[in-house]
């Protein structure tokens, strides 16, 4: 059990709504104030969910991000204000979200490589409980669900570009049938982002808010509709579609971790 | 109809075939085939009545009558 008691006094006022909620509850919530989460990237996806996963009490959240702050970021990037530009993201939030909430322990790290991913993934030898990947390259994107098919940690996909939003959950247990991110693209370059496509504030708040909900609900063991599945919003036609994973037989990434199973 | 044609949707438009299209003939009758031989980008997925096709399975899966094919590629934007 974590040092930050769940239910003081003060805890059971901060999280009444969560706790009165008939899925969650007091063993929900325990989970949560165990929980090591890892959060790829601090920009408009990672903003609320940083937030949200603060504000509901996740014990430990390792933040990654080695940008600074920019003026084009403000729309969307809610964790940040006119005040933190040009500061590196995660000294900002850091210092956001320990007001939001001091007993969610927030650690900044530098942004992520396929060299420094496999101790982030097991700090003091644990593995991490949750990846969630909010980063804005391929390259990123690939290096993350390739560390976390070797170290068997689960990892909650989440992209915002322009109208379209994706998301997915890559669990070990289900990686003989789901597969891995590497099973759905297999793509390292060219991809748009938001910087290419553009985006609305709200846009990568709807995906972000899906991606913690998401989180939390795993974290918490509850079970969700969309396991196993690709959440895929397409904002225009306003459409919510789910598509059931699968894994790629010829998939060179996941490939190796079934075979030591 | 042709007897030899079938209809189908591709992200929720109509479309007609031939029977016998593979989901990978499909892919190059929509236009995404890239250079020469014509290959589709690894940063394209595609899912047949809601579940996701894997790359190496296309070629030898067929459209048919009535199908619900879902085309859609990557994003990175975070």
């Amino acid at each position: 059990m974590s040092s930050a008691e769940p239910f003081s006094e003060a805890n059971w006022a901060r999280y009444a709504r969560q706790l009165s909620l008939p899925q969650w509850g007091e063993v929900a919530q325990g989970r949560l104030t165990c929980a090591r989460v890892l959060l790829v990237g601090a920009g408009g996806l990672g903003s609320p969910v940083a937030l949200y996963l603060a504000g509901a009490g996740v014990g430990q959240l390792y933040l990654s991000d080695g940008d600074r702050v920019g003026l084009s970021n403000l729309h969307r990037q809610i964790l940040f204000t006119q005040a933190d530009l040009n500061q590196p993201k995660t000294q900002a939030a850091q210092r956001h979200l320990a007001r939001l909430n001091p007993g969610c322990r927030v650690c900044p790290l530098p942004a992520v490589s396929p060299d420094s991913l496999p101790e982030l993934l097991c700090p003091q030898g644990q593995p991490l409980d949750l990846v969630i990947d909010c980063t804005d390259n391929l390259a990123s994107r690939q290096a993350v669900n390739a560390a976390c098919v070797a170290a068997a940690v689960p990892l909650l996909s989440g992209a915002v570009a322009g109208w379209q939003g994706l998301i997915a959950l890559f669990e070990p247990g289900l990686r003989g049938t789901q597969g891995c991110y590497h099973c759905l693209f297999s793509a390292q370059d060219e991809a748009d982002s938001c910087a290419n496509a553009g985006i609305l504030g709200p846009m990568a708040g709807l995906i972000a808010s899906q991606l913690a909900l998401e989180a939390l609900r795993f974290l918490a063991d509850l079970p969700s509709p969309n396991t196993g599945q690709v959440l895929r919003h397409e904002a225009l036609s306003g459409r919510w579609q789910r598509f059931a994973l699968s894994r790629d037989p010829g998939c060179p990434v996941c490939a190796a971790s079934l075979e030591e199973q | 109809m042709n007897k030899q044609t079938m209809d189908f949707f591709v992200n929720d438009s109509p479309r007609q075939g031939l029977i016998g299209l593979s989901l990978a003939g499909l892919l190059l009758a929509e236009g995404l085939g890239r250079g020469e031989p014509p290959q589709i980008p690894a940063g394209v997925a595609v899912a047949l009545n809601q579940a996701v096709i894997p790359r190496l399975k296309w070629a030898l899966t067929p459209v048919a009558a009535g199908d619900r094919i879902d085309i859609f590629s990557v994003i990175a934007g975070g």
